[in-house]
């Protein structure tokens, strides 16, 4: 059974149609890439399935339950977790903090165990505090020690995305959405993300999937590449056969002209 | 030789701006009625009166923009300065002249109210118009020198100076409170500070590590403290000849003597000077220090803050301390706003709503009175769990339909139900059990059993306010440091990504608005205790207005930020229905609210005393230099 499963999903924006009948599953322990032109409606399919925006027609199912209609916060409950494009930390707040709000929907003690700092309060601030930092150390040293405390604002672009990544990990997700995780990136940089994004699945089992405009970087994660132009899906299958697919060169290069 | 040729053209021209905006500050406070105003009470006897005060000030303000407005880099030497001053003066005292000799000549009393005659007099010195004109020109050329004086001298004693002034207008200033505590202070608190004092540095010097030493020796203390205070009350330490010798008895109060300002201003001074090096080196370690001595040395500023609480009521007097409770309930007020604002972002300028839900269901619960139709007279403890019931209720009610409402839509609507509130308490309509435009009246004291709390007992009224703040602050400051104090920070971030990090935000926001409802609420119940009687017409718009305005000053998201925004803002300057210390400055007290905002948007926008976090997000710029120039952050990790 599929983990998500989209069926004939529709979304228009005032007359604009940005998701048109989309089909597209995901099966538990796959990493899926979803690629596309820009304007394309990759972005607007994660909004739909983390429930920041509401599907005019279609079905989505996590699980095999329908899931239109609920609140993001609820999603994440139920293990839908997502980076954004334009990095959106908290920036203000620290690393550490960062990471610990993202354990929010995992975490249950309320404003009377707090006031009175109950031992069942005190005991899940420092499994809150354990999980963060060992979220944290899931990129190495990049994150740890003495950034903890930093704010995040004072983050390198790069480290920003890393940390987005993690508050998303720390919600301790089933499928992760990432929204181009690499964008921005440097070479080194970006090998490192692709690396990472590998062992989401490999060492923590979520499955992931991702819009990626990186082709090497599509290229070394997928198990599967879904194409998207004009909010229809125009092909799958794998990276090989996505990219010799002549309606993804077309929707890319546009139509060859024809001969005389 | 010209001393000024060694200027550019460029400092002259700024000296001539600074003077002409001197003239017009002069201008200015003449015609609001300051001087005039202010003319009577004196600061110094008999020198300096606080209107002379206000020209004084503008006088030196100018003089030290001018002299400071000249680059280093220009090459204008001490004397330069202070001719670039002097000019600043006289161009300053120039166009006061030019006013001088307007309002002598005609009268324009009929346009500008305040422009009396004297008024006139006072700017005059007494002694016709040619004494006035020479007067402004002169004293403005003194006082323009003086100040780009005080701009070239070094550091320290630019300090010293500044300061030991400061200190005089401050004990000038303070005659109602220091008057006061020397005549009142008795063997029994004096002792009490000694032991309370002297135990709790030896308890944090020896047994710092171990919290439950600390709790109980200094709970002993306190006890023991309590005891001798109230022991040894009778016994008078016979300091009164303080006050008697500082302050002399004027029409406009009290004021400082001549020889007492010096006496404080040569002791202040010689202070600065002679312990500079231990000042510095003091805050040196202080930067320096371990965060678990900083946390036992931040334990033992709260026992300070405690014992200050617990024994200076007993030696204040009425004055001061129906002075402090009407700025705790504002605290308590404040400290409410601050986790709707400070902590959630949600913008509410309707909190006086919740205020008057607070001080209505005391009153309706406990009053005596028989002009309504339902009095269930209750007693204080009995009402108190139904005024957070209400409080609640409140919350919930002005919260669940602004859920989906951001920063200017929220404040607008939030505005609307402060309205809404108090036109409701004013209606005809609910006349039977809120009294309309009467109020209701006879509201009984608080029976604690062993005492009985009148609102006219300001010193007990101070316990019981002071013991509400701390009980909000506590319960603030463990919100704050938890997971729902978390979730609220990442709300005030950016709400949509906090939502999708699995904060539930109509519970997040409804719980921000139900804490700062019951805080407000509990307040309005003080509130209706201490007056004994409450009319619809305390809770204007007003009360939001002055709230979120002390919290803005004070340090937004910081405990003890809103404690000094709601010091500065009411004790000091004075409330809206209420005077503060400089009860002077009674009649100005709008235009100095906006000033002081002003001022603070443009050159402190986080507050006096503001969270870390705060002051962070208001200078990222800057902290992101000074991490990169530290070499803490990275520039693109290289390939």
């Amino acid at each position: 059974m599929s983990l998500l499963k989209i069926v004939r999903l529709h979304k228009d924006f005032g007359g604009v149609i940005a998701i048109n009948a989309l089909d597209f599953h995901v099966d538990e322990g796959e990493i899926v890439s979803v690629i596309g032109p820009n304007g394309a409606g990759k972005t607007t399919v994660f909004n739909l399935i983390t429930g920041m925006q509401a599907p005019d027609s279609g079905e989505i199912l996590f699980e095999g339950e329908t899931i239109i209609g609920l609140t993001p916060d609820v999603l994440t409950g139920r293990g839908i977790a997502r980076t954004f494009q334009n990095v959106r930390v908290f920036a203000n707040m620290t690393v550490l903090e960062n990471v610990m709000v993202a354990q929010h929907c995992r975490t249950s003690k309320g404003a009377v165990s707090a006031i009175f700092r109950t031992a069942g309060f005190r005991r899940e601030e420092e499994e809150i505090r354990e999980r963060a930092a060992e979220v944290l150390s899931f990129f190495g040293t990049r994150l740890v020690g003495y950034r903890f405390d930093q704010p995040a604002f004072m983050l390198s672009y790069a480290n920003r995305r890393r940390l987005e990544v993690a508050r998303a990990i720390a919600t301790q997700p089933k499928v992760v959405l990432l929204d181009e995780p690499t964008a921005g990136m440097n070479p080194s940089e970006t090998r490192e993300m692709t690396e990472l994004i590998g062992r989401l699945r490999d060492d923590r089992g979520i499955t992931v999937v991702v819009i990626e405009h990186e082709m090497k970087v599509v290229r070394d994660v997928s198990d599967r590449v879904v194409v998207l132009d004009h909010g229809e899906q125009i092909a799958e299958g794998s990276y090989e056969e996505v990219t010799s697919d002549e309606n993804v060169i077309e929707a890319y290069l546009g139509r060859p002209a024809r001969a005389h | 030789m010209n001393p000024l040729a060694a200027t550019s053209q460029d400092s002259v021209r700024s000296a001539v701006k600074v003077g002409l905006l001197g003239g017009l500050g002069y201008i200015f406070v003449s015609a609001v009625g300051m001087v005039e105003g202010l003319g009577e009470k004196n600061v110094i006897d008999p020198i300096l009166s606080l209107g002379y005060l206000m020209l004084i000030w503008v006088g030196l303000w100018a003089g030290h923009r001018a002299g400071a407005g000249a680059l280093p880099g220009d090459g204008v030497s001490v004397v330069g300065r202070v001719w670039l001053g002097i000019v600043a003066g006289v161009t300053g005292g120039l166009l006061a002249s030019a006013f001088l000799i307007w309002i002598n000549t005609f009268v324009v009393r009929e346009v500008f109210t305040n422009i009396s005659p004297a008024l006139i007099e006072l700017l005059n010195l007494r002694q016709g118009l040619g004494t006035g004109v020479a007067v402004a020109i002169g004293g403005g050329a003194l006082l323009g020198g003086a100040g780009a004086a005080i701009g070239t001298l070094t550091p320290l004693m630019r300090r010293a100076l500044t300061g030991s002034f400061l200190w005089v207008l401050i004990v000038g200033f303070l005659e109602v409170i220091l008057s006061q505590i020397f005549r009142e202070i008795d063997l029994g608190v004096f002792l009490a500070f000694l032991i309370v004092g002297v135990t709790s540095w030896i308890l944090l010097r020896n047994f710092g590590d171990s919290q439950r030493v600390l709790l109980g020796g200094l709970l002993a203390a306190f006890v023991v403290g309590v005891l001798v205070s109230q022991a040894l009350s009778e016994v008078n330490l016979g300091l009164r000849f303080i006050p008697d010798f500082a302050y002399i008895n004027r029409v406009g109060g009290r004021a400082l003597t001549l020889s007492a300002a010096a006496i404080v201003f040569l002791v202040a001074f010689a202070a600065t000077v002679l312990f500079d090096g231990r000042r510095r080196a003091m805050r040196a370690r202080l930067a320096a220090l371990e965060p678990a001595e900083r946390q036992k040395w931040a334990f033992g500023l709260v026992g300070v803050f405690v014992g200050l609480g617990v024994f200076l009521p007993m030696i204040l007097g009425s004055v001061v301390n129906e002075l402090l409770s009407t700025t705790g309930l504002f605290l308590l007020m404040g400290l409410g706003l601050n986790i709707v604002i400070g902590y959630a972002g949600l913008l509410d300028l309707g909190y006086v709503a919740f205020f008057a839900v607070g001080a209505y269901t005391m009153a309706i619960l406990t009053s005596t009175s028989t002009a309504r139709n339902w009095a269930p007279e209750l007693s204080f403890w009995e009402a108190l769990p139904f005024v957070v019931l209400a409080a609640v209720v409140a919350g919930i009610l002005v919260g669940t339909p602004v859920i989906r409402m951001r920063g200017d839509y929220l404040a607008i609507v939030t505005l609307g139900f402060g309205e809404i509130a108090r036109i409701l308490f004013l209606s005809e309509w609910f006349s039977g059990v809120t009294g309309g435009a009467l109020g209701v009246t006879k509201i009984p004291p608080i029976e604690l059993g062993f005492y009985t709390v009148k609102g006219t007992d300001t010193q007990a009224v101070l316990y019981l306010v002071l013991a509400f703040v701390a009980l909000a602050a506590f319960v603030s400051y463990r919100l704050q440091d938890s997971r729902i104090g978390r979730s609220w920070m990442a709300m005030r971030e950016d709400e949509e990504v906090a939502e999708t990090m699995g904060v539930n935000i109509v519970k997040a926001k409804l719980l921000a608005f139900v804490m700062g409802a019951i805080l407000a609420g509990v307040g309005g119940a003080l509130f209706a205790v201490k007056f004994g009687t409450i009319f619809p017409a305390s809770f204007s718009i007003i009360v939001s207005i002055t709230v979120l305005v002390l919290i803005i000053v004070g340090g937004m998201g910081n405990i003890p930020g809103v404690a000094v925004g709601a010091l500065v803002m009411i004790g000091i300057l004075g409330g809206s229905n209420s005077s503060g210390l400089l009860r002077e400055f009674a009649e100005f007290k709008l235009l100095i609210y906006g000033a002081l905002m002003l001022y603070m948007m443009l050159n402190r926008p986080e507050g006096l005393l503001p969270s870390k976090r705060l002051a962070r997000e208001l200078h990222q710029e800057e902290a992101v230099q000074d991490a990169w120039l530290q070499g803490e952050i990275e520039q693109g990790e290289e390939d």
